[in-house]
């Protein structure tokens, strides 16, 4: 190098990192530790992260706090590359990588603690899903791109892995309340400690809300009202109302622990309606529980780090009363002729899962520059309960087919029932090496094999290098395949006019290739570059008239290619100063329609400025823009690309209050802007059921108080 | 009469002297029942979890009873002082100390989680000693034999304090530079970087080598291509690349402190400030990959904190 810069540099840019620190305690522990982010580092606050031979973004608990999130969403959404669209049922979340979207996201997989929580039915985390709170989370990491060689399915465009706080003996006590618009008021009480050599943690939150009541103008009756009166109720508020309780449990003895979950959904509106019409008063319940026996000990010999862990996980879809999927006095021809259902078309089906799964992992470090892993594992699923009432279709007592006017019947249990009840078994083998080869090159080559008892098997291979190119830069080649398996809607469905399932379906294939740049160029400034390519085969979709009887049946039918990249910088702009921003581009194309891929943003930018005006202030301003998300082509749909949006948050937060109180501001789209994300096109031959898109929610204050030692 | 009036007091003050020192000899009390206050600053987290964990260990290491305050502008030592009757104060940090100066008291003092070795108190600095990041370095790379240290060249160094002594015992070298400012130092630096042969090594202190981000930068970046050893003894510059460094083990250190006031109760303390022995170790994995520097299982375990994540 020329080393005259090492004279030069110093005096055009050092000096001005020379900062005259006050003469205090912090001060001292910032000269001697070099740096407040080692001092989170060393005393544990903080993990650092690890060398992952994937794109990953790890949020923590404390990124969680400074942008005052309250639930998953708004935290994931500043992700670069990931997109939190909607879908009108319920406004359930549709995690968007990389131009990757489908109404039910099956293709992203979500953990908790490790333990997928994918359901049968349709792939989801739950139709009911009402959100998920923040306050349990230690940290969520965010791998996009695949990683079926590790995970297994569905692991597909993008993996969350939700880590809760754990039970590491710390004694520690929080209560908080948040109240604010909408009628939304949040309570928690989260603490840990220990008892000899018990170590525990438990945090149980509360949710409750009116939701938001932003107007869609037209939805799916306002189309079927040509055939009679105007029974539609758009305009009309979507129904965003919920009551949620989540708690958690750790207990951890020595090498083992014990985790236990509840998510419990009531009161759960439906959004824009089940079937894209509104309607009053509709709502579900959830009841999700889980609980898990770990034992984990890195040095189970010399050389080897052992995991072995067992996790059962129930879940439930219920309904609250009657499920209205067209409004009273509606006129459904393909269900009712041109008669009208004088108390609306009700249908209400409901299910319940159960899955338990036995994993076994293994490190082993005795061969010098290499350490192989090694995991088998087992999974049942069983979708033990369908259970569905309608006033609609046939009635299983006569097999004669229901008009409108008739009461509804039960149909649980016969053969017209919405969906069969059925199981699914897995058994899995994975082997992976991470070698160093050279002082500067690490390859990472794995390959898993899944046996499925109802879709077969299925091998998926990684392959990552990654180097060490220069001090301050490396570059990391990553190829992957993945595999998403069939949902048992998609498998099952049946007795449903529009769609029927199709038990020969094959799993959605995606081969991945990307290449990843992180350069540090001087202290506290670090730029992330993302390129990315893929195929993705075999996409699942109902093909219209592919049916016995000419509906629309689940086939392997897609094609979609994609490439884009991702860039973010992160910089330490002053001491209490820090400026993150992404932008990510994406390209998708639906190869059967040659065509753009619909629904996701092509473009999203992400600013954000997190300020300490003064010791114990925290004031953070984000804007997300969300651009240029294309309408399904071939389907119908005329309408022009949805409008752009630009979302500004701020949270300030005053901290240690008489030592034990923080409190918060936060407003939510601060300017009130009208942000809207895309409704599903109609399909060939139907018109597009909800015209003006589905509406966010405007502006939202939220005040907090927490109490903590 | 005068005379003999003098006389008689110089040998009763010879007397009381000579009682003084014998019950200064003997213990001050009875160690398992005295009581140890520990005062830290009152600081924000992450800051406030070093002086949680440092009060921790001394309340572990103190045989006696042990209690924690904090110390701030509102939150005076005197007021600390006037509520509990302490047989020994540990203070945390300058300031503690410093508010603890201003109370008339006769309580014994130790001293902890200062960053220089200039008291007159028992205590033990954050300045961890020489020897444990010398042995770090032989550990790692045992063929090391000189090492090149730039110093500020106005006052002494403390960590520098026994470093060359010792690393002759050890049949190594070390090079010490002398600059007088920040560009004087970037051009020894330079001549450092081009000089260096295979089996030497930079080290940066604390306090003392003028070295600020940018120079840090370009430093790491030519060892980087020569293949130079470069560690610090400021734990972040691991981050960005040095071989390693060493940091406090604060719950260790302060159960260290504690039984120096064990110690002091007993009458065995010795005065003054000793280095901090009581480490722990942060090793850039990229950077000793890069080097060839393969970690072996026991140089593993002896490793706290692998860097970087990327």
């Amino acid at each position: 190098m020329n080393n005259k810069y090492l004279v030069i540099l110093p005096i055009l840019l050092g000096c001005t990192n020379t900062l005259a620190y006050e003469d205090s305690a912090e001060d001292d522990l910032m000269a001697l530790y070099g740096g407040e982010e080692f001092i989170s580092i060393a005393t544990g606050v903080e993990q650092p992260l690890h060398k992952a031979p994937a794109v990953v973004s790890v949020l923590t608990a404390n990124d969680i706090e400074q942008i005052g999130a309250t639930d998953i969403d708004e935290i994931l959404e500043t992700v670069p590359g990931l997109h939190v669209a909607r879908d009108a049922a319920g406004y359930n979340p549709v995690y968007t990588f990389r131009g990757i979207s489908a109404q039910y996201n099956p293709q992203v997989l979500m953990l908790i603690n490790g333990t997928p929580i994918t359901n049968l039915f349709q792939g989801d985390r739950n139709l009911v899903w009402g959100g998920m709170p923040v306050q349990a989370i230690k940290k969520i990491e965010v791998i996009r791109g695949p990683g079926s060689a590790l995970y297994g399915a569905d692991a597909f465009a993008g993996v969350i892995n939700i880590v809760t706080m754990e039970a590491d003996g710390k004694k520690s006590f929080e209560a908080g309340v948040r109240y604010g618009t909408h009628n939304t008021k949040d309570y928690w009480l989260t603490g840990g400690g220990s008892v000899g050599e018990l170590k525990y943690f438990g945090a149980i939150e509360s949710h409750k809300t009116d939701g938001f009541d932003e107007k869609i103008t037209s939805d799916q009756q306002t189309n079927l009202d040509i055939f009679g009166p105007d029974v539609s109720l758009a305009p009309g508020s979507v129904n965003l109302e919920r009551k949620n309780l989540d708690a958690r449990l750790e207990l951890a003895y020595k090498n083992l622990k014990l985790r236990a979950g509840a998510q419990i959904r009531d009161d759960a509106g439906d959004g824009a309606g089940s079937a894209q019409a509104l309607a009053e008063d509709n709502n579900f319940a959830s009841d999700r529980l889980n609980v898990d026996l770990t034992y984990e000990n890195k040095e189970f010999t010399e050389n080897l780090a052992v995991k072995i862990q067992t996790s059962y996980l129930q879940t439930s879809q219920e309904v609250n009363g009657n499920l209205m999927l067209f409004p009273a006095g509606a006129i459904v021809p393909n269900l009712g002729g041109f008669v009208p259902f004088t108390d609306g078309v009700i249908g209400n089906p409901e299910v319940k899962e159960r899955h338990t799964r036995f994993n076994f992992s293994s490190f082993y470090t005795g061969i010098d520059r290499h350490e192989i892993g090694f995991g088998t594992g087992y999974y049942h699923g069983d979708l033990y309960e369908v259970k569905e009432t309608k006033n609609f279709g046939f009635d299983p007592d006569t097999d004669a087919q229901l008009v409108p006017g008739d009461p509804i019947v039960d149909v649980t249990d016969t053969p017209y029932v919405f969906l069969t009840e059925g199981k699914r078994e897995n058994s899995y083998v994975f082997i992976q090496d991470v070698w160093q080869f050279l002082n500067d090159w690490e390859l990472t080559a794995g390959v898993r094999y899944d046996h499925y008892s109802d879709f077969g098997d299925t091998v998926n291979p990684r392959l990552a290098v990654v180097w060490s190119t220069t001090r301050n830069l490396t570059t990391k080649l990553l190829y992957g395949e993945a595999f998403r398996a069939p949902s048992f809607a998609q498998q099952r469905a049946k007795n449903n006019n529009l769609v029927l399932g199709n038990s020969e379906l094959d799993p959605e294939e995606l081969k991945s290739y990307e290449l990843a740049f992180d350069y540090r160029p001087v202290h506290d400034l670090v730029f992330n570059l993302n390129l990315f390519y893929y195929e993705w085969e075999d996409i699942i979709q109902f093909v219209p008239g592919s049916g016995p009887f000419g509906e629309a049946q689940a086939q392997n039918a897609g094609e979609q290619t994609g490439h884009g990249l991702e860039f973010e910088v992160t910089w330490q702009a002053l001491r209490d100063l820090e400026l993150t921003s992404n932008f990510s581009w994406q390209k998708s194309e639906d190869k059967n329609l040659d065509a753009d891929a619909a629904y996701s943003p092509e473009k999203q930018l992400y600013m954000e400025a997190n300020w300490q005006p003064a010791e114990l202030w925290n004031v953070n301003v984000q804007a997300n823009w969300v651009m240029d998300r294309n309408r399904a082509s071939g389907a119908n749909d005329s309408r022009s690309d949805v409008d752009n949006y630009a979302l500004v948050d701020l949270t300030i937060r005053r901290k240690s209050l008489w030592d034990h109180i923080d409190v918060a501001l936060i407003v939510k789209n601060l300017f009130d802007e009208d942000a809207r994300e895309p409704s599903l096109a109609g399909g060939v031959g139907f018109p597009v059921p909800i015209e003006d898109d589905l509406p966010l929610a405007g502006q939202q204050i939220l005040g907090e108080i927490r109490y903590h030692y | 009469m005068m005379k003999v009036l003098f006389s008689i007091k110089n040998k009763l003050s010879t007397c009381g002297l000579i009682v003084f020192l014998m019950l200064g000899a003997a213990p001050l009390c009875s160690v398992s029942s005295a009581e140890l206050l520990v005062l830290y600053p009152d600081v924000r987290a992450p800051f406030s979890k070093v002086f949680k964990d440092i009060s921790s260990g001394a309340e572990e290491g103190f045989k006696g009873k042990a209690s924690s305050e904090a110390v701030s502008e509102k939150r005076s030592a005197n007021k600390s002082l006037n509520r509990k009757t302490p047989d020994v104060v540990l203070a945390l940090g300058k300031s503690s100390l410093s508010s603890l100066e201003k109370v008339d008291s006769k309580i014994p003092i130790v001293l902890g989680a200062v960053s220089n070795q200039q008291y007159d108190y028992p205590g033990i600095s954050m300045i961890p000693d020489p020897k444990i990041i010398l042995d770090n370095l032989a550990l790692l790379s045992p063929s090391v034999g000189r090492i090149h240290v730039v110093k500020k060249s106005k006052g002494p160094d403390l960590q520098l304090d026994g470093a060359s002594s010792y690393l002759t015992s050890i049949g190594k070298e070390l090079v010490v530079h002398e600059s007088g400012d920040l560009r004087e130092a970037a051009n020894i630096y330079a001549r450092l970087i081009d000089e260096a042969k295979e089996n030497d090594a930079v080290w940066i202190l604390q306090d003392g080598s003028y070295v600020n981000s940018a120079i840090l930068s370009l430093l790491l970046d030519a060892a980087w291509s020569k293949n130079l050893i470069v560690f610090s003894s400021n734990p972040m510059h691991v981050k960005h690349g040095a071989l390693f460094a060493v940091y406090p083990d604060n719950k260790s250190m302060g159960a260290s402190l504690g039984q120096l006031a064990n110690d002091v109760l007993e009458g065995s303390a010795e005065t003054g400030m000793k280095t901090l022995k009581d480490t722990l170790l942060a090793v850039n994995e990229r950077t000793s990959n890069h080097l060839g520097i393969s970690l072996s299982k026991e140089m593993k375990e002896n490793v706290n904190l692998l860097l970087p994540a990327r």
